[in-house]
């Protein structure tokens, strides 16, 4: 979409747009509409409201036996013999081990745990440096690039021409605090 | 005729009529030398009007000159806080904490929404984002408190593209002000400006067809604050990430650093060069050009470095404008495997022109 969106186009859309599940382009069109649309605004806030109070609600889950119980039950017949649990087994399999092989078996796991562990956080970190620098707009040149960041890069290239107007000796520099974030 | 007195039979008719004949004819003679000189030195009604209102004009100029200075220095130079609100065409706002310390820089809180603070020392600026507990920092935005500079760059409004002119008188946050326009080729910004400190109490923007695309304006001002150095720092447990740009304030500064970049042969009158920012990692180089009110950025990727949006935008629809607040747009195009994207106020056809002047 070329052009800024108008509220008819944009209404259908904006429950999408607020579980995300809008295509980027769409996504980045209804978000600066709905920032420059006061009643495109308040219908996308109450969506939000009612996204927020629907994940509020605790989410239940069937019992891990339900659908053998339930299948019993249908059937009139009575409960199958016991199996043991996954975890009786592996408690089962642990024990095997003998004292020798617990330890060097738990030293070999936490080892695997730990290494895994410090390089996720050392990316994360890395990753969370270039999208404020702007290199992780790079970065998903070979990725697949969430909505998200996506705008965020954008908004990032609109903020420094917004900060780089409020300098001007006559510039307003109320700029630097409404950048294309839509949550502002 | 002769006339003879009755008292002595003298002839006096000849001398009175001698000197009433050559006090005619030197009335006369003097009568035109006067209007032969007055119309020499006096020009015709229509030039004398022209000259006139150019005269008023220049004053008026010159006033609405003065009161901008007026204004920049008082910016720079006087310790406020101020409350202000910001107001964009559809009625959506901010609202925000003005601190303003001379000696120490400028810091900006976000009261609603909040979570937004940026700060700028003239040294460093900070922006500060308090909900994600993160600090941007880069080379400080304010300009220095230099007379001489405010005085060149004012200078240049006169006979340029952009005009000033006092528009009228207001009363804002319970102050009186003088209203000052100041017309671009792109857009019309007005400042309310505080009869007794110069101080700007409010600004709005028009596009030229006289559409709002912004208003901010102090609803309150005190002029005795108190501030802390506390004001002007970022809080100390934020984790600070350091802006990876270079900065450059000429293309030939840039280039002998090794940054590569296409120059548009054609930008709109009064638009120079003030800026160009590479990324270290020299993804995108950015051009910067303002004409004194109005901005033009022009962001040129390298291959295949684009932000996906865009890049799928362009292979979708070609060249195509993008929406940006305060009445700004993106026009993002492509060029062999360079992509680019110029965000400006520019009408449709300066923004292809400048498209279409690279090389």
């Amino acid at each position: 979409m070329a052009t800024m969106l108008d509220c008819r186009r944009v209404q259908p859309l904006l429950s999408e747009y607020v579980d995300g599940a809008l295509s980027e382009e769409t996504a980045w069109d209804v978000k600066m509409h709905v920032a420059s649309c006061a009643v495109c605004q308040r219908v996308a806030d109450d969506f939000a409201g009612t996204a927020e109070l629907l994940g509020g609600l605790a989410h239940v889950e069937p019992s891990a036996n339900f659908e053998s119980v339930l299948a019993a039950r249908l059937a009139d017949l009575s409960v199958k013999p016991h199996r043991p649990s996954l975890r009786e087994q592996v408690s089962e399999w642990w024990y095997a081990r003998g004292s020798v092989g617990r330890p060097a078996l738990a030293s070999a796991a936490a080892f695997a745990f730990v290494v895994p562990l410090i390089m996720v956080t050392l990316t994360l970190r890395q990753g969370a440096v270039d999208a404020v620098n702007g290199t992780a707009v790079v970065k998903q040149s070979n990725a697949a690039a969430s909505p998200a960041s996506d705008a965020e890069a954008l908004e990032r290239l609109y903020d420094d021409h917004a900060a780089y107007s409020s300098s001007l000796l006559l510039g307003d520099s109320s700029a630097v605090l409404t950048p294309a974030d839509s949550r502002l | 005729m002769r006339r003879f007195s009755p008292t002595n039979g003298q002839r006096t008719g000849g001398a009175a009529t001698t000197v009433a004949a050559l006090f005619a004819v030197g009335s006369l003679v003097g009568a035109g030398v006067v209007l032969a000189l007055q119309a020499a030195v006096t020009p015709t009604h229509a030039w004398a009007q022209q000259q006139a209102k150019e005269e008023k004009d220049a004053s008026k100029e010159d006033r609405a000159v003065r009161l901008l200075r007026r204004m920049v220095l008082a910016e720079m130079r006087k310790a406020f806080v101020a409350r202000e609100a910001t107001l964009n065409a559809d009625g959506r706002g901010t609202e925000q904490w003005v601190k303003r310390d001379p000696r120490r820089g400028i810091r900006r809180e976000s009261i609603r929404p909040p979570g937004m603070i940026w700060i700028d020392n003239y040294r460093r600026s900070y922006r500060i984002n308090t909900r994600e507990n993160r600090v941007v920092e880069s080379d400080s935005l304010l300009p220095r408190p230099d007379g001489a500079r405010v005085q060149e760059f004012l200078h240049r409004f006169t006979g340029q593209l952009i005009t000033p002119e006092v528009v009228g008188e207001d009363r804002v946050a319970g102050r009186s002000a003088h209203i000052v326009a100041v017309t671009g080729p792109a857009t019309v910004r007005r400042f309310w400006i505080d009869k007794k400190t110069g101080l700007r109490l409010k600004t709005e923007e028009y596009n030229r067809s006289g559409k709002l695309l912004s208003s901010s304006s102090y609803s309150s001002v005190d002029l005795s604050p108190k501030f802390t150095e506390e004001d002007f720092r970022p809080p100390p447990d934020m984790r600070v990430v350091k802006d990876n740009r270079r900065r450059f304030d000429s293309l030939q500064a840039a280039e002998k650093a090794g940054v590569k970049v296409a120059r548009p042969r054609w930008v709109p009158a009064g638009y120079g060069l003030r800026n160009v920012e590479a990324l270290r990692d020299g993804r995108s180089v950015t051009l910067r050009y303002t004409n004194g009110i109005d901005v033009l950025s022009l962001t040129q990727f390298a291959p295949d470095k684009a932000p996906p949006h865009l890049r799928k935008r362009v292979e979708k629809e070609g060249s195509s404008f993008l929406p940006f607040p305060r009445g700004q747009r993106g026009y993002v195009w492509r060029d062999g495997e360079r992509t680019f994207l110029l965000i400006s106020s520019l009408s449709d056809d300066q923004v292809r022109r400048v498209a279409e002047s690279l090389p």
